[in-house]
């Protein structure tokens, strides 16, 4: 195998990349490439460097992280409690406001029935009116009819001027007097 | 909903087990106490504020390095200017160390502390994806989803960056 290959595989054996059957072939090469076996050796000792450089996380870090976490803790307690009133006057105020909304909406209803039983009323009134109208029987009025009457009087008589004083239309032709007669017919 | 006391034995059995491991990969990434400190805390913080939500969808872990990660990169973008100044700092450093006399070097540092400068030396993306490895404990593929990269590249800036650190550390020991 080449020197790149094997230096490839040694990487992927340091990644914890390499396969299990890649392994044994590793292994088995690294007798045979002394550069490669250089290669692994320099990577092992660099692989401890690495692993001994893993610096100490801080104390002082430590603590502050961790106080910080109990004022947060502290904190959001808090604020869950106050979050808790707030929801139970939430809560209260909801149920007064359904309360309220339940009686207006009882008298709402109550008004509703009234004013149904009004117009009800309205109207049976309404329909008794216009059955006591329909009672009444029909009345029919006919167009007048004019008719002339003749009335035969003697000369300028008593009578004849009494007539003309009481109807001014009346016209004198000769011995006779016309009369306006009106005849009015009307069928109740 | 689960009671105070039980959510903080759950954060606290989570805060024991990644405590060291996060700290470390935020520490050589920052190479600043103080910054990595804030990141740390602030991650936690967050972590138990929201730990039902993200147990619901993602893996405690990946959350806390991907948080992390971002909280430094932040720093960065807000930083530019300071962390150019360190690079360019360090890299000075670096040709120093180059100059002078190895077993002079070796009698100041250890090998160890070597090994960090030459990793602090290195180009973020590339420090990045072997502390993620090596501190991290993340497998190429959950490295590459992390960082939004391909497999290939994870393996590839691995093996560049233990290839120098090999260079490094060989220059002491033989």
């Amino acid at each position: 195998m080449k020197t790149e290959k094997l230096i490839e595989l040694i990487d992927l054996y340091f990644d914890s990349e390499l396969k299990q059957g890649q392994e044994v072939i590793l292994f088995t090469s690294l007798g045979a490439d002394s550069q490669a076996r250089e290669y692994f050796k320099k990577m092992n000792s660099l692989h401890s460097v690495i692993s001994e450089s893993l610096e100490e996380f801080p104390q002082t870090l430590d603590h502050k992280i961790l106080n910080k976490l109990e004022q947060f803790d502290n904190k959001t307690s808090t604020a869950f409690l106050s979050q808790k009133v707030f929801t139970s006057i939430t809560l209260l105020f909801s149920i007064i406001l359904l309360a309220v909304s339940i009686f207006f909406f009882s008298k709402s209803e109550e008004y509703k029935v009234q004013l149904v039983d009004l117009t009800r009323e309205v109207s049976m009134q309404n329909e008794k009116i216009f059955s006591i109208m329909n009672t009444l029987p029909e009345v029919e009025v006919k167009m007048p009819y004019i008719r002339m009457k003749m009335i035969r009087v003697n000369g300028e008589s008593k009578e004849h001027r009494y007539i003309r004083s009481i109807l001014p239309e009346v016209k004198v032709i000769e011995n006779y007097i016309k009369i306006k007669e009106v005849k009015v017919t009307a069928k109740i | 909903m689960k009671s105070s006391s039980q959510k903080i034995i759950e954060f606290t059995i989570i805060y024991n087990r990644q405590k060291t491991r996060l700290y470390n990969y935020a520490f050589k990434m920052l190479w600043d106490q103080m910054l990595c400190e804030d990141i740390i805390q602030n991650t936690f913080m967050k972590l138990f504020e929201n730990m039902e939500k993200i147990k619901n969808t993602e893996r405690i872990e990946t959350w806390l390095f991907t948080t992390v990660r971002n909280q430094i990169y932040t720093m960065f973008r807000n930083k530019r200017v300071h962390v150019d100044q360190f690079k360019a700092a360090d890299s000075d450093k670096l040709e120093i160390y180059s100059e002078i006399n190895l077993e002079d070097q070796y009698e100041e540092l250890e090998i160890k502390e070597l090994v960090m400068k030459e990793l602090n030396s290195m180009p973020v993306e590339q420090r990045e994806v072997f502390l993620l490895k090596e501190y991290g404990g993340f497998n190429y593929k959950e490295i590459a989803e992390m960082m939004g990269i391909s497999l290939e590249l994870v393996k590839s800036r691995l093996h560049k960056t233990r290839e120098k650190l090999i260079k490094r550390m060989s220059k002491i020991i033989i």
